[in-house]
């Protein structure tokens, strides 16, 4: 078997990402219309931040391999879910649908911060 | 476990809970998968029963089955229901599911955050349901074209039920793909590198770059619409139009190879095990994979091309440069069949047939690329024909070759082959007499979204038959419903490797554990793209080292 390249993580999304500016800038290049390729463009640039993010985190670990925690069971997050459903219903059709969403938001949030309180502690 | 987990004993709030409510707030990246999976699948059945009422309408000319706004209802449902809640979910469930244990990660990054992109797609489903079900429903198709979207020409409710819709399962699928690529970028286990990662998580990781890409375009093109649906005239100049097709293309065509790659992935993975040999070429897979992510990014103006508002020569340069790197995954697929020990079971068949299928996808694609001969098919039966060439043919083909193979895995029990054999030759015979007739119809002239034709038109032959092939496909998915329910029933166990594949998922129990490895089924040693193949391979050279030393 031949000796395996290394190819770093944040390498290949930023490799990605330069390959899709590249194309941008190929669009724009064809006189594209302003309407075309800032669209590219921006998306680029969303991928190139991701690029940065996992270069970030990476750096941070420095080498050592990735550690995890358990997690608790997702009862804020459903409670969250069902709030925001509640809300889009709201936008949808009537603000009454809000007096129920907001309550059940605050729950949630409550929640969630009082499980990650906990976490911490231990 | 390799020094890879150092889980913390926590208080368990939810440790008393038990039975299908655990499931739902579960925070177990394989629970979420299944989750995402089988609402996916339930979905996928009831926009087919849409799909299967619009081709009893369309089997003979002049029906009124439904009336043509019921029609246009139905059409906005089966199109936003199957891309937004079916396919696209197949694509990143599989993913939540199988990617952590290709890598050998103990759970997924985030999963609250994957449980909270799971919901907001159950939240935009029921949405989106919503939207189709109540009077006055969303008609505007899956794109929802302004201004035929904004409040002049839409103006009841179901409109801004399927914004909202749109919008929630955008997200939902934001985060899933966030989730999914940090897990792969950030999360592998040690020697687990970049090139020792299967097709399958290759094709999940370049899918999620994708998503992270197009998503964003898709919620800015739904916040559009709601501005100008909340104040109208907001956006009333073409320029905003243009703007909006460009947004929602620019997710739009994205989202074909969203529902694509992975489902290309589960089809190497079924080619390599049942062929009994590593994947030909895997190193200019993955660059295939990779470049032809990046061009899938730079196509979107193709469906603009009729607008006369693109620049058509880059558009269709870059979408006829797919043919390159497809190419080369088609190379690697047959590659990988030449010389192997051959075996036919039911996923391997779907991986057979997704071949040459998506292959009539994929070239009628190169032709519709091209902006003389897209200005006489555009809006016709031959679009149409060609995108469920893709999607059916090739994606559904990918996922039902991936669900067979990996749902011993998931579960514990296995399919009845005999059944899964008989869905395969029903949905392969139904599959191409309902969409081949599709490209006969574009070139006579049919056009799409229409609730019925004249029958002097001399469309009524093809269609009648297409209409027939939709029942065919009907009866297969209800063949493999039975598969389902009787093989729940018999409870036939699967071993940890029933198909003696090469991944990591395979050297673990089936059903994994919590935490995916454990001491009974430790991690083995990653050295290559196929580490079971390796220890098979490290054995048998054992053993022929042992016999030859007794025998001496």
């Amino acid at each position: 078997m031949r000796p395996e390249s290394r190819i770093p993580s944040a390498g290949v999304i930023a490799g990605w990402g330069i390959a899709n500016m590249v194309m941008a800038l190929v669009l724009v290049g064809f006189s594209a219309t302003a309407v075309e390729y800032p669209v590219y463009l921006a998306a680029t640039i969303l991928v190139l931040l991701n690029a940065a993010a996992t270069w970030t985190a990476l750096r941070r670990r420095h080498g050592r391999p990735p550690t995890w925690r358990e997690t608790p069971p997702g009862d804020s997050i459903l409670i969250a879910a069902l709030a925001i459903f509640l809300a889009g219903l709201g936008w949808a059709f009537s603000w009454y649908f809000l007096p129920v969403a907001v309550p059940l938001l605050i729950l949630a949030a409550r929640r969630e911060l009082k499980m990650r309180r906990q976490r911490s502690s231990v | 476990m390799r020094g890879a987990v150092q889980a913390q004993a926590l208080p368990r709030p939810g440790a008393a809970r038990a039975g299908w409510t655990e499931w739902l707030v579960s925070t177990d990246h394989k629970r979420i998968g299944v989750l995402i999976t089988g609402t996916a699948l339930v979905q996928f059945l009831i926009y087919g029963v849409v799909a299967l009422t619009m081709r009893a309408q369309l089997a003979r000319p002049d029906q009124h089955l439904l009336s043509p706004q019921l029609y246009n209802q139905f059409f906005t449902l089966h199109g936003t229901g199957m891309i937004t809640l079916a396919i696209t979910p197949f694509a990143l469930g599989l993913g939540v599911y199988l990617v952590p244990l290709q890598i050998a990660a103990p759970t997924i990054a985030a999963p609250r955050v994957t449980l909270l992109g799971y919901w907001l797609y159950v939240a935009g489903s029921v949405t989106l349901i919503l939207a189709a079900v109540i009077p006055s429903g969303a008609a505007t198709g899956w794109w929802g074209y302004t201004p035929l979207a904004g409040t002049r020409f839409s103006p009841g409710t179901g409109e801004n039920l399927w914004v909202v819709g749109v919008f929630l399962a955008g997200v939902g699928f934001l985060l899933l793909s966030g989730t999914l690529g940090w897990t792969i970028l950030t999360k592998r286990a040690p020697g687990m590198t970049l090139m020792r990662m299967p097709l399958f998580t290759w094709s999940e990781l370049v899918t999620v770059f994708m998503g992270l890409s197009a998503f964003p375009s898709l919620l800015a093109a739904m916040a559009m619409i709601a501005l100008e649906r909340a104040a109208p005239g907001s956006f009333s100049s073409n320029t905003w139009n243009l703007l909006y097709e460009n947004l929602f293309w620019f997710y739009g065509h994205p989202v074909v190879y969203i529902m694509f790659f992975p489902f290309v992935g589960c089809v190497l993975e079924c080619l390599s095990t049942f062929s009994g040999r590593r994947s030909f070429a895997y190193q200019g897979t993955v660059l295939a994979l990779l470049a032809f992510s990046t061009l899938s990014m730079a196509v979107w103006g193709h469906h603009l091309f009729a607008s006369g508002q693109v620049v058509n020569d880059y558009y269709s340069m870059t979408s006829i440069l797919l043919t390159v790197p497809a190419g080369v995954e088609y190379f690697s697929m047959l590659g990988t069949l030449l010389h192997g020990k051959m075996r036919y079971p039911t996923p391997m068949l779907f991986a057979l047939a997704f071949i040459p299928q998506f292959l009539i996808g994929g070239l009628t694609g190169i032709m519709v690329a091209t902006p003389a001969f897209d200005y006489d098919a555009n809006d016709s039966y031959f679009i149409v024909g060609h995108f469920h060439y893709t999607l059916f043919a090739g994606s559904v083909f990918g996922f039902f070759a991936g669900l067979y193979f990996w749902f011993p895995k998931a579960t514990g029990i296995r399919l009845s082959e005999a059944l899964g054999k008989l869905h395969f030759v029903l949905m392969v015979i139904g599959t191409n007499v309902t969409f081949l007739p599709f490209f006969g119809l574009g070139i006579l002239g049919m056009t799409r979204r229409v609730a019925t034709y004249p029958g002097n038109e001399g469309f009524n032959t093809l269609s009648f038959i297409a209409s027939i092939g939709s029942g065919i496909i009907g009866l297969s998915i209800m063949v493999f419903i039975y598969n389902l329910y009787i093989s729940a029933r018999r409870k036939v166990p699967a071993p940890p490797n029933p198909w003696d594949a090469f991944t990591l998922e395979w050297a673990t129990s089936s059903p994994p554990p919590r935490y995916n490895f454990d001491a009974q089924y430790p991690v083995p040693r990653i050295r290559s793209y196929a580490p079971l193949l390796d220890l098979r391979l490290a054995q048998e050279q054992m053993g022929t080292v042992l016999a030859g030393r007794k025998n001496s």
